[in-house]
């Protein structure tokens, strides 16, 4: 049985609301809305809660699911995204300043983040204002357009232009901080061994 | 844009290292699937199982005990009449029931001093048990051994009635034998047997008549020995003088109890019942009042399971005192639910063109879209709270059975708390997921309440096991603003176990 044959085979299952059907489901998809969840929240606990309405959502609508229209994959992580925005929508905590006028070149900020590893960027990305994370998940990493972006948070073009460019310039500054200060490698890398 | 792939792929590409498997439990629950704890019925299956143990071990060895003693005796036939008899306001009488009068006229069960061939006679009736057999299958050769010469050192001159009162008949005797108050007349035994219909059931014109059918035919009894023997219909026990006459298993148990057990006792119990939640605000402004009456409804108590395990002092008074460690556990169902509308406004296509002289406008299309949205979440919320409890108790006779009332206070030294929760704050609510009391739930106040009234029945002289239904009041638990305590039902069982024997 192919992995396609099988998740449809279990969402059949779902459909008629059989736990052992949907845990396996979740079993299966967990560790990657995960990896997504830990980008869009705050802390573990809450990237848990997202991960978590998450399935939740899915598993009460799951006769909306259209497997014609994407991957069982690409529908629940759209799903959690968009749980991530509700969130922040609902506690209005975006923090958006307003349009700013800036280059949407990115290589400027990230390059300085080229030679860090992911777990080290997701400890970057944690520090950044919400509103900021969110528009350089879905920019960079889910490579939505502006236009896209716009739509989905309410807000204008330009806006998540400014958004991407502030998170761009506050991940360069942290990184060149920890590097002044001279404890980047034990704050932000992998601490290094001290030679005795 | 290398910097950018570069940072998707790894971003995409890490995993997390984390236990998903937790997220089952609450995933289950909120689908509508809950899960079933067996965790408590197991906790009640194993109380079950060692009160059971205890009995069965005490039975054993009572059946030892009885067979030893049965080595050691012999038998002599005796023979008997049978007198039919009819039955009115029955009552019940215990079975095996022995009574004796001595040459005072002082009528004693068998643990009794100074009634010393009496005493030897309640030997003998236990001595002629068949441990194999049930004690309804004691029969009237049990008394026989009253011929047994009485040591010199004890006194003779009594007279001996016993009452054995088997599945069919009551059977009472009479041993003349060394009866030298009132007569010198060298009889043997005489004895007389009635037959009653009803097991174990005797009234109380039965017994007079009984008693004055004895007395006519032994004429050198006076009457008014056997008179001292009376019934109380209200007590359901035979009396005399005044005393409650006690049964051979009581009178064992009694003897047993007051010569060798101690007065400490270790008791286990647990209970389980329901639980109602008192809230009370901390805050005076009415935007957070009115938020907190709507919150209400998001929260509902399930039940509070008990347990405790605690040392107790029982004086002979009935008065007693107990302390230990206790758990409890409330659970409550998160049930939150919201609905919201979300206006948005869509950039559309470029639908419209102005074209006014040589300036073209474009206009977007932009149209407000109204989203609803809508979350439950479901989610058992845990109360775990760590006291020790303090009580007086006081034990009193209840029919055939002991009641123990019992108030206290507990104080409650750990709480935990895990669990959804509904947070109000400034900017609207927010359901939040905690762990651990940090942030949440402080104890405000310490001390709880309790009251109970426990049932139990001496089924053996060790163990005690009682059936118990209690009140708990909960110490007080505060959130920023809200405190809230807890008042519970609740019901179960438990066992008391004396600790040792004294000297």
């Amino acid at each position: 049985m192919t992995n396609k044959t099988k998740i449809r085979q279990l969402i059949a299952s779902c459909k008629k609301q059989e736990w052992a059907a949907q845990k396996e489901l979740y079993l299966l998809f967990a560790d990657e809305m995960m990896s997504i969840a830990v980008r869009y929240s705050n802390d573990f606990n809450a990237a848990k809660d997202l991960v978590q309405d998450t399935f939740l959502t899915f598993f009460n609508k799951i006769d909306q699911f259209d497997e014609s229209k994407g991957t069982l994959g690409a529908w629940l992580s759209r799903v959690l995204i968009n749980k991530s925005f509700v969130e922040y929508r609902k506690n209005k905590r975006i923090d958006y300043d307003g349009d700013m006028t800036a280059s949407d070149q990115l290589s400027d900020g990230l390059s300085a983040l080229d030679h860090l590893e992911a777990e080290d960027i997701i400890k970057l990305l944690k520090k950044l204002p919400q509103g900021c994370r969110t528009i350089f998940n879905l920019k960079v990493v889910e490579g939505y357009s502006h236009k896209e972006i716009g739509q989905m948070l309410d807000i204008t073009p330009s806006a998540s232009r400014s958004q991407l460019t502030r998170a761009k310039q506050l991940l360069r500054s942290m990184i060149l901080d920890n590097e002044v200060n001279a404890s980047f490698e034990s704050q932000i890398l992998k601490p290094t061994k001290l030679s005795t | 844009m290398k910097s950018e792939k570069d940072i998707r792929d790894k971003l995409k590409n890490y995993s997390v290292d984390w236990d998903k498997e937790e997220l089952l439990d609450s995933l289950e629950s909120a689908l509508g699937h809950p899960k079933k704890d067996y965790r408590w019925m197991w906790l009640i299956l194993l109380a079950l199982s060692l009160i059971m143990g205890l009995l069965i071990w005490n039975a054993s060895q009572f059946s030892e005990d009885e067979y030893k003693w049965n080595q050691e005796t012999e038998e002599v036939e005796h023979p008997t009449q049978n007198t039919n008899k009819s039955l009115a306001n029955p009552i019940h009488l215990e079975k095996d029931t022995l009574i004796g009068v001595d040459a005072q006229n002082i009528t004693k069960t068998q643990d009794q001093t100074p009634s010393t061939q009496y005493t030897s006679e309640a030997e003998i009736r236990t001595d002629n048990l068949d441990p194999k057999q049930n004690s309804r299958s004691r029969d009237i050769t049990s008394f026989t051994r009253v011929n047994k010469p009485i040591p010199e050192s004890h006194p003779s001159n009594h007279k001996t009635i016993a009452v054995a009162n088997d599945t069919k008949q009551i059977n009472i005797f009479i041993d003349k034998s060394s009866h030298t108050l009132n007569t010198k007349e060298n009889k043997s035994h005489e004895s007389k047997t009635h037959k009653v219909n009803q097991k174990t059931a005797v009234g109380l014109q039965d017994v007079t008549s009984i008693f004055n059918d004895i007395s006519s035919e032994i004429a050198y009894l006076p009457t008014s020995e056997l008179n001292l023997l009376t019934i109380d219909t209200d007590r359901k026990h035979l009396e005399t003088m005044g005393s409650s006459m006690k049964t051979m298993e009581e009178s064992q148990m009694d003897k047993q109890e007051d010569k060798a057990l101690s007065p400490w006792y270790l008791s286990l119990r647990s209970e389980l019942g329901f639980v109602q939640r008192q809230r009370t605000f901390l805050t005076d402004n009415p935007v957070y009042e009115d938020r907190l009456i709507q919150n209400e409804s998001t929260e509902r108590a399930l039940y509070a399971a008990h347990t405790d395990l605690c040392l107790a002092y029982q004086h002979s008074s009935g008065w007693s005192l107990e302390s230990g460690l206790a758990y409890q556990e409330i659970k409550e169902l998160f049930n939150y639910e919201e609905t919201w509308k979300d206006t948005a406004k869509s950039e559309g296509n470029i639908n419209y063109i102005i074209v006014d002289q040589t300036d073209t406008t474009f206009v977007m299309d932009s149209t407000m879209v109204i989203d609803t949205y809508q979350r439950k979440v479901r989610h058992n919320n845990k109360h775990k709270l760590y006291s020790i409890p303090f009580r007086l108790g006081y034990e009193f006779s209840f029919l055939r059975a002991k009641c123990r009332t019992s108030i206290g206070a507990n104080y409650t030294f750990a709480h935990n708390f895990e669990g959804k929760t509904n947070h109000i704050i400034e900017g609207g609510s927010n359901e939040v997921l905690i762990y651990g009391a940090e942030n949440n739930f402080s104890l405000k106040d310490r001390i709880g309440l309790q009251a109970s009234l426990a049932l139990s029945y001496p089924l053996l002289n060790k163990h005690q096991w009682f059936a118990e239904a209690s009140y708990r009041r909960s110490a007080g638990m505060a959130q920023a603003l809200l405190n809230q305590r807890y008042h519970s039902f609740s019901a179960g069982v438990g066992v008391r176990i004396a600790l040792g024997q004294t000297l």
